[in-house]
């Protein structure tokens, strides 16, 4: 779970030394959040990158300037559900393509995992639940926040991600 | 026997790219710095607006505004779609929380609260969507957009998912294929994935309301968006248990019937599959993968 960020509380203006602190306290982890809520290791930096820039920038205007990670978090999990919109609409047109590709794709190492498979398989608010309730270890409240919905809809999207993984699961291992 | 949930951590765990955060790229400062420039900016215009329009609102309300009827000073509400028990005369039945759609289960539906509302763009597509309406069923979002369309008149899109990516319906005032009253078109989608039973549709300025009158002879209020700028037609949606049959009213001002459709969505369509009817059916968009 992202940490609090404690002493930047009233800072109006950030120096390049404090930018650096926050960064490489920060980023590492809405990298990793970027990549499973994602689902693509290679773009997670540059939207890592990208939220702590919108982030920062609006630093002055938060209302909890010690709330850094959950605003940083909720940038991140915003920035990937756009890059999934748009990847959805390419998906749409270049469909005959990407058939193509993903049938001539060798098969990764890490397909070989049926849970990892499967999380990548679920609708990507599921997997964006599931990954904030299981990985970042939020509450349904916190994840609720960060998705911008009610935490019944959190709950309800858990609940249906686990039956999706636990019937795949025993799908694949009977 | 690990449960699901320890596998599942282990598994993100395993799979995530190392917490170590990678070193700070060189122009991060000063993009931070323009980043923060363009909101001071944005703040001071939003202030310098907000000053000038509460001067005009002071001087409006000083001046005294022309005496007129209570019940003409009526705001817009914003676009509450679900059915609403207000309607005197008409017996409501209100929906109650459920875990899974089973037949004559009303889903539970939620108005608002989509912070931003998926809206289908396609390459070349210039048509000036508006959002109507939004919310979430059964925890997943769905959104409803208006717009004009060249020989099809007023049309909507009700697309469900967060992407749309469960599958939308697009809706039109003309249809070619359905020639015949267009006080009121509908159209009625079954969306395999929840599974989930929609029906939206448009009416003419001759409709002053839309009631949904269920086979049992229960009736239900459908709230109309208003039509964004330049459509007079408005639109509407209504989520109903998956095995709904009856049929939707418009009627006037007067409670006068002006035209009547019939709730056609047979059963559900089958998983990951969407399947629409109705005589203001103009496209049925399919479910998308989340992954190709």
């Amino acid at each position: 779970m992202m940490e609090r960020t404690e002493g930047i509380a009233g800072t109006g203006s950030l120096s390049s030394r404090r930018l650096a602190d926050l960064y490489e306290r920060h980023v590492g982890r809405a990298v990793a959040l970027a990549a499973l809520v994602g689902g693509d290791a290679d773009a997670a930096e540059d939207i890592a990158h990208e939220a702590f820039i919108r982030t920062a920038g609006r630093l002055s205007g938060l209302r909890d300037q010690s709330a850094f990670d959950a605003y940083l978090r909720r940038t991140v999990v915003n920035l990937c559900r756009a890059r999934a919109r748009r990847a959805s609409i390419e998906r749409r047109y270049l469909g005959w393509l990407v058939q193509r590709d993903v049938d001539q794709a060798p098969s990764r190492t890490e397909d070989q995992d049926i849970l990892w498979r499967a999380l990548g398989e679920l609708p990507h608010r599921q997997r964006t639940a599931v990954v904030l309730r299981y990985y970042e270890d939020l509450s349904e409240e916190q994840t609720a926040d960060a998705m911008r919905c009610s935490p019944r809809a959190v709950n309800a999207l858990v609940s249906r991600a686990m039956a999706s993984l636990r019937e795949r699961i025993q799908k694949e291992e009977t | 026997m690990i449960d699901l949930e320890t596998r599942l951590r282990e598994t993100m765990d395993r799979h995530s790219p190392s917490p170590t955060s990678p070193p700070m790229p060189a122009n991060t400062a000063s993009r931070v710095l323009r980043r923060r420039a363009v909101g001071v900016a944005t703040t001071m215009a939003f202030a310098i607006a907000f000053v000038v329009g509460a001067a005009g609102l002071f001087r409006y309300l000083s001046t005294g505004p022309a005496e007129q009827p209570a019940g003409e000073a009526t705001v817009a509400m914003p676009t509450p779609l679900v059915p609403t028990p207000t309607e005197g005369g008409i017996t409501y039945v209100t929906p109650s929380p459920f875990a899974d759609l089973r037949p004559g289960a009303w889903p539970n539906v939620e108005v608002g609260g989509v912070e931003d509302p998926y809206v289908d763009r396609e390459v070349g597509d210039e048509l000036d969507k508006t959002v109507v309406a939004s919310g979430l069923v059964e925890g997943a979002e769905w959104s409803m957009t208006a717009f004009a369309l060249r020989g099809w008149g007023t049309c909507g899109e009700l697309f469900l998912g967060d992407m749309g990516d469960d599958g939308g319906v697009r809706f039109c005032s003309r249809v070619e294929s359905e020639p015949g009253q267009t006080d009121l078109r509908v159209a009625g989608t079954s969306f395999g994935l929840g599974p989930v039973t929609a029906y939206t549709g448009v009416v003419s300025p001759a409709v002053d309301r839309v009631v949904l009158e269920l086979a049992d002879g229960s009736r239900r209020s459908v709230d109309l968006a208003n039509a964004p700028n330049g459509l007079n037609d408005r639109s509407f949606v209504v989520f109903v248990p998956i095995d709904a049959g009856g049929r939707v009213l418009a009627l006037d001002a007067g409670g006068g019937r002006v035209a009547a459709e019939p709730l056609c969505v047979g059963s559900p369509a089958p998983l990951e599959q969407v399947t629409s009817c109705g005589n203001g059916l103009a496209t049925t968009f399919s479910a998308v993968s989340a992954q190709p």
